[in-house]
């Protein structure tokens, strides 16, 4: 809880063009986020008060997501949400999220005797908050792992444990390509392209890298025995890549806006079907597909 | 016959989906696509419409007999229901 005379600090970064603004009262070590440090003095498009109480009181309203993550939207008019974590019973919040409806003023609160502001701001209640934003934005993250090369970025996504690693290292090792991020890339439609861009929520350090490229091919993988690479049509392409996209089920209002993404992003990027060996053929199949297509 | 709350008709690009929401993710686990006939069905099961009514449809924007409509149209109430979207 803030006291008379306390400062309060604020940072900035800048994720896949929004500037996300925390307010604490100390400055916060966010060791993924430091490379999406930002000074521009513009107006933020997510600003987000993080305070440490002794007891977060339970949320009021209906109970959309009872998981391991809980969604409580508010009974008032201002369709406001919280999202929370539990330490161990429900009234015992560890952590907890309040966002109104555009999902652009945001609280987090943790409860200070056995949680910390830096996870408060860089664990799952932040990505919340900036997945659902971004789709305001033309935006969608999806559970992938993007390079670029030669300035044309690449998605690669797939179930777990399918290869998505595993093709992005390859690129990475046999092209030279860099890669963008392994886990949770946002991709985001500007005028008439797609592009792809590094956020900070993947696994380690070296995989949240601020990077962007143009989106110019989701390359859905399978496991196979021999590599073969096929275009979807739209139908393929959506009943493979959607259950990829980190979409609001929880909110009709979201959903649709979210729908419009994806299809605005599908209409701008082909997606493929890459059934492969864990190979540098795979990979070779791959760049002469997509630069055969795109050039 | 009403189809169950919690499932959104949406149009991407060329290609008609039902998508879950809310508690009705865990139930349905996945997304359905469905044909230009099946997406001019759905919305008339929405608006409450009878057998009857839905043949109608059905005959009034594509070039069919009668009995290929009803056909079609009990063809694709059975195929819902079977996947547990029509109310009991």
């Amino acid at each position: 809880m803030k006291e008379k005379g306390e400062i309060t600090i604020m940072q900035r970064f800048n994720v896949a063009g929004l500037t996300i603004e925390i307010v604490h009262n100390k400055s916060l070590a966010l060791d993924k986020f430091n490379s999406f440090l930002y000074f521009g003095g513009e107006a933020p498009d997510i600003t987000v008060n993080v305070n440490g109480y002794k007891h977060i009181p339970s949320p009021q309203g209906v109970m959309v997501l009872d998981e391991k993550i809980k969604w409580v939207k508010n009974l008032n008019e201002k369709g406001n949400s919280s999202i929370y974590l539990c330490k161990e019973g429900p009234d015992d919040i560890a952590y907890l999220l309040n966002v109104n409806n555009e999902w652009n003023k945001a609280s987090i609160m943790y409860q200070e005797a056995d949680f910390n502001a830096d996870w408060a701001v860089t664990g799952p209640l932040s990505e919340i908050l900036f997945r659902n934003r971004i789709l305001f934005n033309k935006g969608l993250v999806l559970h992938a792992s993007a390079v670029q090369f030669e300035g044309k970025g690449i998605l690669f996504s797939a179930p777990s444990e399918t290869g998505k690693t595993t093709q992005a290292n390859l690129w990475c090792s046999e092209m030279g390509a860099t890669l963008i991020n392994n886990d949770r890339p946002a991709v985001k439609v500007i005028g008439s392209k797609a592009y792809v861009y590094g956020t900070p929520w993947s696994g380690s350090i070296s995989e949240c890298n601020n990077s962007y490229a143009p989106l110019d091919a989701i390359v859905m993988l399978e496991q196979a025995n021999e590599n073969s690479i096929i275009k979807l049509n739209t139908k393929e392409a959506i009943l493979k890549l959607m259950p990829r996209c980190f979409l609001p089920y929880y909110d009709s209002y979201l959903m649709n806006i979210a729908i419009d993404n994806l299809e605005d992003i599908l209409q701008k990027s082909p997606v493929y079907l890459l059934r492969c060996r864990p190979d540098r053929k795979a990979v070779q199949l791959v760049y002469k597909t997509i630069w055969r297509d795109v050039e | 016959m009403k189809i169950k709350d919690g499932f959104m008709l949406r149009e991407i690009v060329d290609t008609w989906v039902v998508v879950p929401l809310g508690k009705r993710v865990v139930e349905f686990n996945g997304i359905m696509t469905l044909s230009e006939t099946g997406a001019l069905l759905w919305r008339g099961i929405e608006k409450g419409a009878d057998i009857n009514s839905l043949v109608d449809s059905v005959m009034a924007e594509y070039d069919i007999d009668k009995t290929t409509a009803l056909s079609d149209t009990l063809e694709f109430i059975s195929a819902i229901k079977q996947k547990g979207l029509l109310e009991q």
